[in-house]
């Protein structure tokens, strides 16, 4: 079956992706200049017993080939070694788990938003074309992306945190414990997400819409008299969308990358700000480790979005190219 | 071609940004360095039209400068994506095979980093520094390069007149400069424009992290991270060197989707 | 009369200009009757298709003219009475099947697609009708077919499946705009005969598309020949083979290639027309090897000539 075939290729791209990631962020560290672990530590006057440690795990002085085999090992059971700067030495994996949370409900807060906001505004747009409307739509659009989103933020906080003071501009609260807290503080850094993101889907579909609706088939169904409502929803945007879902995995990484910065100015303790924490104090081991986990995250992302871009698109699910 | 809105907004609004920063310091003669304490955090007036930062220099001067680092480390970070992106695009478009395989497995690799972590992790690896940031946002760059490049080249060498020309007889490099070559460059025209929009992002969030051009030739990203604790006093501080960058942006932009759109009906062949 | 076209012009804005692709164009037809319309490539048949049901998109637009369909003008009926009867009443075919058709629905979902939406038939229902449909057009496993996407299909049995689509509310009327164009030979003559078929059993009506004015022959009793939009000659088929009138009817039938004769093969000198700065007067005088000088600046009147058809030509005042 044509599908299965897919599938199958597809993990094994995958296992080769992921192997190829982790062996840069692991080898990355020897990239330092000199000696690795003096690099991390400082020059003078670290802790013997802690520069032990960290050369038994980046397994500095045996060949690569096994030093990484050894380090992938343990990264795979869930060990990635511990903070060189933390004084409690915590481990980089309990690190990551507690700020696990934080960083997922920005996501996926993030992903819902833009996704439910970009497909319908896209759709209005393409079927308002060249109306003012369109063009509103379309200039916002680009402005809100062409922003950084460091810089979204800061407006945001300008706005609604200092001129009309609705929502905190920092800290978190676990959501379980306190909902309506943690909403409150989360609005603000995912609107900022969001905007940006809503931009970039919005265009795309707005511009997949378009042309799925200059499509013949779209004569066709004028031609049997479907009421617009049907020819708009079933034949031109089942089209439409799957390019749409293609760019939305892509645009992951770009959320990632926005995610670093917005959980630093808001102060959310995430896994981005984790890694700018860590750049910024030279521990390298959590930098490996965040930088991994951000990437495997969008790896896999990615790699669900491809398989569920076979799933709805029965050209490739059936065969043909 | 100017009656396209949008490449005509996108050029004036990047040629404004381009203004600023090379005719600004000839017209506005203020040093972007002179400190005067008793002045600072002072809103905008006519004197400083920004205002002034946490140290009195004068902010419009600071993002003059600021901005000049900005379109320096962006433009070359571009340049470098586009030196190495696109003859590995050429290579492997035209080889095709094994060759193909490899080069797009790497690009694959670079890719499954989102932008700004491959940034930070180089950053981490190689230091702060200007050099440094240009080969971060560099890298990050180069697999779209490659994609497109490559794109171009498979779809040309399919097309029928290549293949007359290759039954005539004509030489295969004849065929690539003549057919491919000019293809190729609208394409990377396009795609020009729209990395050096990312370009410029990137390179404000890593100095706004406080890992791009070290102090004191920040720019304009690391003036807004300077500007961030004092927005509740001082909002311009932060904010006018943002809304230079958001312009700076918005430029190529503009100037890309009025690129694409005029490059498209073209390759549709509309009536 | 089932179908009476009166004064119908249509144009499309375009930057160049106004390009007129359809003038004034006049004819009838009646229940049962089969209408060929002939006409090189843009000379406005399709445009005049599209227009018949009110489904031609900008830069195209209709400026003039009636089409009185069963004695209601489509021209000027509301949105929703119009969609009752395109596919109700009224069923298109047009010229490459696998582009005419969604490729992420099944092709039997969207045949079913019409009974539901017309008929008041559930899914199910619909979808058997779709089955039966998909036999009558003469698809050979049609339980299979109708469960197959329209890439997994051959151009033939796609085309097919948009036959039964077009008459799954048996119509009263049915517009083919060169249905076979884009198939193979060998293919071509099997849908034909298969359109010939259907028509004649289920008393259809039907307009017939197309530059192969043997084809249009072999097809249809009547044939309306277009150039540059405008009608030129209209009329039974054996009136029209056997005296064609106009000039260009007259060249088209010389330049059908006869595979007996050893003749030299003619062609009609010139060119079509730039149909948003048309010639003046008869739009074909640049070409007519019969040309007077009133032909260059008065625009012939259609006149019914002795033999029967209609001809817009100065030569039968």
């Amino acid at each position: 079956m044509a599908l299965l075939s897919f599938i199958v290729r597809r993990i094994a791209s995958l296992i080769l992706v992921l192997l190829a990631v982790s062996f840069l962020v692991y080898a990355s560290v020897l990239l330092l200049p000199g000696d690795p672990v003096t690099a991390i530590l400082g020059s003078e006057g670290y802790d013997p017993i802690v520069a032990a440690q960290l050369r038994h795990e980046l397994g500095i002085g045996e060949p690569l080939p096994i030093a990484f085999a050894g380090w992938l090992e343990r990264a795979i059971v869930g060990d990635l070694g511990t903070s060189v700067v933390l004084s409690t030495r915590t481990s980089i994996s309990t690190l990551l788990m507690q700020r696990l949370p934080v960083t997922t409900e920005l996501a996926v807060l993030t992903m819902v938003m833009a996704i439910a906001i970009g497909v319908l505004l896209g759709i209005v747009a393409a079927l308002r074309r060249n109306t003012k409307l369109d063009v509103c739509v379309s200039v916002a659009s680009l402005t809100s992306y062409s922003m950084p989103p460091f810089f979204r933020g800061i407006l945001l906080i300008l706005f609604f945190s200092i001129f009309i003071k609705i929502f905190p501009s920092g800290g978190y609260f676990n959501f379980f414990e306190d909902p309506v807290r943690n909403l409150t503080l989360m609005a603000l850094p995912s609107l900022s997400l969001t905007l940006g993101l809503t931009g970039v889907i919005t265009r795309f579909t707005r511009s997949s819409m378009i042309e799925a609706m200059e499509k013949e088939f779209i004569t066709t169904a004028t031609a049997k008299g479907l009421p617009e409502r049907l020819i708009i929803f079933r034949h031109a945007l089942r089209n439409a969308l799957i390019p749409v879902v293609t760019i939305a995995g892509l645009q992951f990484g770009a959320l990632m990358g926005g995610v670093v910065i917005t959980e630093t100015i808001f102060g959310l303790p995430g896994i981005g700000s984790l890694l700018v924490q860590g750049i910024l104090e030279r521990d390298y081991p959590v930098i490996q480790g965040a930088t991994l986990f951000v990437t495997i995250s969008f790896v896999l992302v990615n790699t669900a979005v491809d398989m569920l871009y076979s799933l709805i698109d029965p050209r490739v699910k059936i065969g043909g190219r | 071609m100017r009656h396209n809105k949008s490449a005509l907004i996108g050029t004036i609004l990047f040629g404004a940004f381009v203004i600023m920063i090379t005719i600004g310091p000839i017209v506005y003669t203020v040093n972007p360095f002179a400190v005067n304490t008793i002045n600072k955090l002072a809103p905008p007036s006519l004197n400083d039209l920004f205002g002034t930062d946490l140290l009195g220099r004068d902010l419009f001067a600071r993002s003059i400068l600021g901005g000049e680092i900005t379109l320096y480390i962006s433009t070359v970070s571009v340049i470098f994506s586009l030196a190495l992106g696109v003859p590995l695009g050429l290579i492997a478009g035209y080889m095709k095979g094994m060759v193909d395989e490899v080069i797009m497995r790497i690009m694959d690799i670079l890719l499954a980093f989102p932008g700004l972590v491959l940034a930070l992790l180089i950053v981490a690896v190689l230091g702060i520094g200007i050099n440094n940031a240009i080969i971060a946002i560099g890298f990050t760059g180069i697999p779209i390069f490659a994609r497109i490049v490559r794109g171009v080249v498979l779809k040309i060498s399919e097309m029928d007149y290549v293949e007359a020309a290759r039954a005539l007889g004509f030489n295969r490099w004849r065929i690539m400069i003549r057919h491919v070559l000019p293809n190729v460059s609208s394409v990377i025209i396009l795609q020009f424009t729209l990395s050096l929009a990312a370009a410029i992002l990137t390179e404000a969030a890593l100095s706004f992290l406080g890992l791009g051009a070290p102090a004191p030739l920040q720019s304009l990203g690391g003036i807004v991270e300077e500007g961030f604790p004092f927005l509740q006093n001082g909002w311009w501080y932060a904010v006018l060197p943002g809304i230079v960058i958001t312009i700076a942006v918005l430029g190529p932009n503009f100037l890309g989707d009025g690129l694409r759109d005029l490059l498209d009906p073209k390759l549709r062949g509309s009536s | 009369m089932l179908l009476c076209v009166k004064e119908l012009t249509a144009c499309y804005e375009t930057p160049a200009g106004l390009v007129r692709a359809v003038e004034d164009v006049n004819f009838d037809l009646d229940k049962d009757d089969s209408l060929a319309i002939v006409g090189e490539s843009g000379c406005g048949k399709t445009t005049l298709a599209l227009s018949i049901t009110r489904i031609l998109k900008p830069p195209g637009k209709i400026m003039n003219g009636q089409v009185l369909f069963e004695g209601r003008d489509i021209l000027s009926m509301p949105e929703n009475e119009l969609r009752q009867i395109r596919g109700g009443r009224v069923g298109m075919i047009f010229q490459q099947p696998q582009a005419y058709l969604n490729p992420v629905l099944k092709s039997g979902f969207q045949i079913a697609e019409v009974l539901e939406i017309h008929q008041g038939y559930d899914h199910q229902r619909a979808m058997q009708e779709a089955v039966r449909l998909l036999k009558e057009v003469g698809i050979p496993s049609p339980e299979e077919t109708v469960n197959r996407y329209p890439f997994e299909l051959s151009g033939g049995m796609a085309q097919r499946v948009i036959i039964a689509m077009a008459l799954a509310c048996s119509p009263l009327l049915i517009i083919a705009d060169e249905p076979t164009s884009a198939l193979d030979v060998t293919v071509q003559a099997q849908i034909l005969e298969t359109i010939r078929r259907l028509r004649e059993h289920r008393h259809t009506s039907l307009i017939l598309i197309t530059h192969d004015l043997s084809l249009a022959a072999a097809a249809c009793g009547k044939i309306m020949v277009m150039y540059a939009g405008k009608l030129v000659e209209a009329g039974n088929r054996e009136s029209i083979f056997k005296n064609p009138k106009h000039p260009y009817t007259q060249l088209l039938i010389a330049s059908i290639p006869k595979i007996r004769s050893s003749e030299e093969f003619p062609g009609i000198a010139g060119s079509p027309p730039n149909l948003a700065n048309p010639p003046t007067g008869c739009r074909f005088h640049p070409r007519c090897p019969h040309v007077m000088d009133i032909c260059i600046n008065v625009e012939p009147p259609t006149i019914l000539t002795d033999t029967g058809q209609r001809a817009a030509c100065h030569l039968y005042k």
